[in-house]
């Protein structure tokens, strides 16, 4: 044990070799490594002690030998450099690199206002498009960094007789994962697992976590070995009886303390004591699961239509994922030829296999915002290039005169190239690292404002060496391209053109000042499909907040219980519930309480409903929301009575099987007529009892605020569909603010039963803001960028406009003198600023047309080329210009006719 | 006495000195050395590797050591190093030197309270 260990720490500390120069390691290496390898056999370098004191002495000596050697090596580089130089006479490259460097800042420097626009317009592009990129790096691009994570693939189902939607979590059965996993060849491994909660009981709390029950260790598959013990054994997934289990590593750090003597002891699951054997690696986090707990079952022994399990699985090497799929459609057709009978869901029924990272970040339409927010970083990043491009040739073309005078004096043109392209490159590494700067910055603020939803999943998004080269590119690339443009022209004329171009200072030739125009015309096109995009946003935002309910959503509680079946027995579970219901309802605070499986403004749940006299779970089946409740829950909803009667305490468990129905489902269902009395039968099962419909609710927001409601089944708790369903949600409409009522809510469960936790803490109108999250994310980032769009167009259409003032001096000047009253002087700039930014807004007007389908999925409630929108952004983007032309032009109209004339 | 050729080496780098010291008594590998010299110090000197190989490769070099290839199959890792004549002369000469830094030391009043070794 400890001479492996001695041999582990001697390979370890042999690295240190690698502080010294290439030429001292190759001489040494073997003999350096052999003198640590018999040091670290030593006995008094046994134990960590031991250890310890040799990796200090190592380290000590590293430190000081190398750093002498490096100093040998680059005196005998010098000597022999200089003995070159000596020879060949051309050893100045450094030299004229440095003073390139040292002219380059000297002439910014005399030009600070031009410095920081510049380098505040790169800082601006380069930070947002970092900030995003590694946010889209983390998020979508790359979010797992897992072992050959391109063949790590969720495997989706498309089930056209339940909703048509590709789902990957909890969409299939054991039987089907049987067929998959005998009828493939494409994949080397496959993990199925069924996601649930649990509460740990042991040390000071009891804690409610997110599990995973599985077959087939997900480590193996994923390629990452745990950070301690071991993973599962196949039998042990496989074969009922076996308590062990298995941590992730955040919760072992966070409640555990990171105790590596945890592996082999006993925690309680739910109660019952069962053995830790390994803590996962930290980067495995499936859906943020915590617990890991092996299925203990054969998956031949669970139902056909128990669909509540994912798959995750591993191509073998060099199989394609086409392949894949032609398999996976063998297997949906075969299985559908041999259950389609018997399950008429397996009709047209499809199975994909698509990269796990993809299949996952695809939900929320998290993928889509990221990528509309990468095009709009893009536009900003342009719109900030496009600025520098446009200073850089203005500033090369008022350089005329001086970059004439140097080459008289005998700069090579090759020289004075290379000095504008210094000067590009040097302007934008600053305002790239600048740029980096503010995206480090920003990252951890923005990180801890995602979705939970996305955090728990285990992605990360932070700066990275994928970024960091990109930004590096982005920077170097502006300041080449924009530093060599002006050199270029620079090269194509003759110094007497130059002086000529000088003598009447710093005019900027037509073309150029056309090409600049053109630039600016670009930029206020960019901001406007910014504007646009963040105002439809903003708009389908104000939209959904409109958006009836059906219920009331303020002052209204929510909370999750689970009740541990191995403390109450099935029929015991819902009056428990019931009582707790009771218990919470008598809190003075509170005005009424319920419970239900699910609640808007999301439904989770459904079943399918035939009507009396059709063969159940046949062809005409319909979809349908089922949601079990307690009497109290519509009422704390604050839904409306349309017809019919409530659920009450009367339907029990021994009372005819009774339902209300939505006007959704009414309306869909039973066309025309009352469907108070009518008979349903619920499930493709025949064994199902009728169901009486006794009511009609009034209809609520089931599918999210955007999405048209779903029809809906209430069915008393007591009469639930799945025997046995032990999670209920609680809501609890409050007489003051909710989160106030809490500790007493808590405290009346407690009285109930002390041990019962509850979790999931919320309310209802934070739900609401939940769902509309990505939505409202991506509206304030575009706003924040088209804001910086429009600020970068605006010190656009000031420099223009100052720019062009200053040109025409001594033409306003002798304009004046000649008696133009200021008020023409004023309308010769406006026209000028005007040209630019309603050719600008046009442009831009036929852009945001264009770009406004990509933002379809984001947009509520108006058209994606919404004319309020595009209207109020045509007026305000010229208002916005003509502002920013305005400071520059009123120096104009104070300009003295006797001071122009005397300028020249 | 001491070449002049030997003079210019002085005075001697003390990792230098004790390796020449140790090599004097016969041919050692960069282990042998440090082991040999921390022994011979009883402990005050310890050599690390990359002391040793930095000065290893110094006098090499300068010529005052040189490298020999074992006869075993192991050559490349315990590479062998020899003293040379110079070696011995400078070893001899940084002696010396020692020698009557201490014996002016001797004289000095303050410190003569110092004994003999």
């Amino acid at each position: 044990m400890d001479a492996g260990r001695s041999s582990r720490v001697a390979r370890l500390l042999a690295q240190l070799v690698r502080a010294y120069p290439p030429a001292f390691r190759t001489r040494f290496r073997s003999q350096y490594e052999d003198v640590i390898q018999r040091l670290a056999g030593e006995p008094r370098h046994q134990g960590w002690r031991g250890r310890l004191a040799l990796a200090r002495w190592l380290i000590a000596d590293a430190a000081q030998a190398a750093p002498a050697e490096w100093k040998h090596l680059a005196q005998t580089r010098v000597e022999s450099s200089a003995s070159f130089t000596r020879h060949r006479g051309t050893g100045d490259r450094m030299d004229t690199l440095w003073q390139d460097l040292k002219y380059a800042a000297r002439s910014l420097r005399r030009a600070p206002g031009f410095a920081l626009v510049v380098v505040v317009s790169l800082a601006l592009g380069i930070g947002a498009n970092t900030l995003v990129f590694s946010v889209l790096d983390g998020l979508v691009l790359r979010p797992f960094a897992f072992p050959d994570a391109n063949r790590l693939v969720a495997i989706g189902a498309t089930f056209p007789k339940i909703s048509g939607d590709r789902q990957y979590i909890e969409v299939l059965s054991p039987p089907e994962y049987l067929d998959i996993r005998q009828g493939t060849r494409a994949f080397e491994r496959f993990t199925a697992f069924d996601l649930g909660n649990r509460t740990i009981s042991g040390g000071d709390r009891a804690e409610r976590v997110f599990t995973a029950f599985v077959w087939n260790d997900p480590q193996v598959t994923i390629g990452l070995p745990p950070a301690l013990g071991r993973g599962f054994r196949e039998e042990e997934t496989t074969t009922p009886g076996s308590s062990v289990a298995m941590l992730s590593h955040r919760i072992w750090t966070s409640r555990f303390g990171g105790d590596s003597s945890l592996v082999g002891r006993a925690i309680r699951v739910n109660g019952v004591p069962v053995t830790v054997v390994g803590i996962m690696h930290p980067s495995v986090l499936l859906l943020g699961a915590d617990l890991w707990l092996p299925m203990s079952a054969d998956p031949q022994d669970i139902p056909r239509q128990a669909r509540q399990w994912a798959i995750l699985a591993r191509l073998r090497p060099g199989v394609s994922a086409e392949a894949a799929n032609r398999e996976l459609a063998e297997v949906a057709r075969r299985t559908e030829a041999a259950h389609g009978a018997e399950h008429d869901v397996y009709v047209g029924w499809r199975l994909e296999a698509t990269p796990w990272a993809e299949a996952l970040s695809s939900r929320g339409g998290i993928r889509m915002a990221a990528f509309i927010l990468q095009g709009a970083v893009f536009l900003v990043l342009l719109i900030a290039t496009v600025n520098v491009a446009a200073l850089l040739l203005s500033r090369a073309a008022t350089r005329g005169h001086e970059m004439a005078m140097r080459r008289a004096l005998g700069a090579k043109t090759s020289r004075l190239t290379r000095q504008l392209l210094t000067e590009g490159v040097l302007l934008s590494c600053v305002g790239g690292a600048a740029g980096l700067a503010i995206a480090m910055g920003l990252m951890g603020p923005l990180t801890r404002a995602l979705p939970d939803l996305v955090l728990s999943m285990g992605i990360e998004a932070r700066p990275n060496l994928r970024v960091l080269v990109i930004t590096l590119i982005v920077s170097v690339g502006t300041g080449l391209a924009f530093g060599l443009a002006p050199a270029f022209t620079l090269a194509m004329r003759r110094t007497a053109q130059l002086i000529g171009t000088g003598t009447s200072r710093t005019t900027l030739s037509r073309r150029g000042r056309r090409v600049r125009a053109g630039f600016l015309v670009t930029q206020v096109a960019l901001s406007m499909v910014l504007l646009f995009a963040a105002g439809l946003l903003f708009r389908s935002l104000n939209e959904l907040k409109r958006v009836d309910l059906g219920f009331a959503p303020d002052r209204v509680l929510t909370m999750r219980v689970s009740v541990a079946r191995e403390k109450y027995p099935r029929e015991d579970i819902i009056p428990f519930i019931e009582r707790l219901v009771d218990r919470i309802g008598a809190i003075p605070d509170v005005q009424s309480a319920g419970a239900a499986t699910q609640y808007p403004p999301l439904n989770v749940f459904q079943s399918t409903l035939s009507l009396a006299g059709e063969p159940p779970g046949s062809q005409t089946a319909r979809q349908v929301d089922v949601t079990n409740a307690t009497p109290g829950f519509l009422t704390t909803l604050g839904t409306r009575l349309q017809g019919g009667r409530m659920i009450d305490a009367t339907d029990n468990e021994q009372s005819p099987r009774v339902a209300m129905i939505n006007e959704t489902g009414a309306r869909r269902f039973f066309a025309g007529r009352s469907p108070i009395g009518e008979r349903v039968f619920l499930g493709d099962s025949a064994s199902g009892a009728a169901v009486e419909i006794v009511g009609v609710t009034g209809d609520v927001r089931n599918r999210g605020l955007d999405a048209p409601v779903a029809p809906e089944l209430i069915i008393p708790a007591r009469q639930q569909q799945v025997e046995g369903n032990n999670q209920y949600y609680f809501l609890v409409r409050t007489t003051g603010e909710p989160m106030l009522t809490l500790p007493a809510v808590r405290e009346a469960v407690q009285r109930e039963d002390p041990d019962q936790p509850i979790y999931a803490i919320g309310t209802v109108e934070r739900d609401i803001g939940n769902s509309l999250l990505g939505r409202r994310a991506a509206m304030l980032f575009l706003a924040v960028f088209a804001g910086i769009a429009v600020t970068l167009a605006c010190v656009g259409i000031y420099g223009l406009v100052s720019y062009s003032v200053n040109e025409r001096v001594r033409e306003i000047g002798i304009r004046m003198a000649l008696g133009a009253a200021a008020q023409d002087v004023r309308r010769l700039v406006l026209r000028q600023t005007l040209v630019v930014v309603v050719l600008g807004v046009l442009i831009g007007l036929a852009a945001a047309l264009g770009a406004s389908g990509a933002l379809r999925s984001l947009v509520y409630g108006i058209s994606p080329t919404d004319p309020v929108t595009l209207l109020a952004v045509a007026l305000l983007l010229p208002a916005v210009g003509v502002a920013a032309g305005m400071i520059p032009m009123r120096r104009a109209t104070r300009i003295h006719p006797v001071e122009a004339l005397r300028e020249e | 006495m001491p070449s002049s050729r030997s003079k210019a080496f002085l005075p001697l780098p003390v990792a230098e000195y004790h390796i020449l010291v140790t090599l004097a008594d016969g041919t050692r590998h960069g282990y042998g050395i440090m082991s040999d010299v921390e022994a011979r110090s009883a402990g005050s000197v310890r050599l690390g590797p990359g002391t040793l190989y930095s000065a290893l490769r110094r006098m090499v070099e300068r010529g005052l050591i040189e490298e020999a290839a074992p006869d075993n199959a192991e050559s490349e890792r315990r590479l062998l190093y020899r003293i040379t004549t110079l070696g011995r002369e400078v070893a001899v000469a940084e002696a010396q030197r020692m020698e009557s830094c201490v014996a002016m030391i001797r004289r000095t009043p303050l410190v003569g309270r110092m004994e003999p070794a």
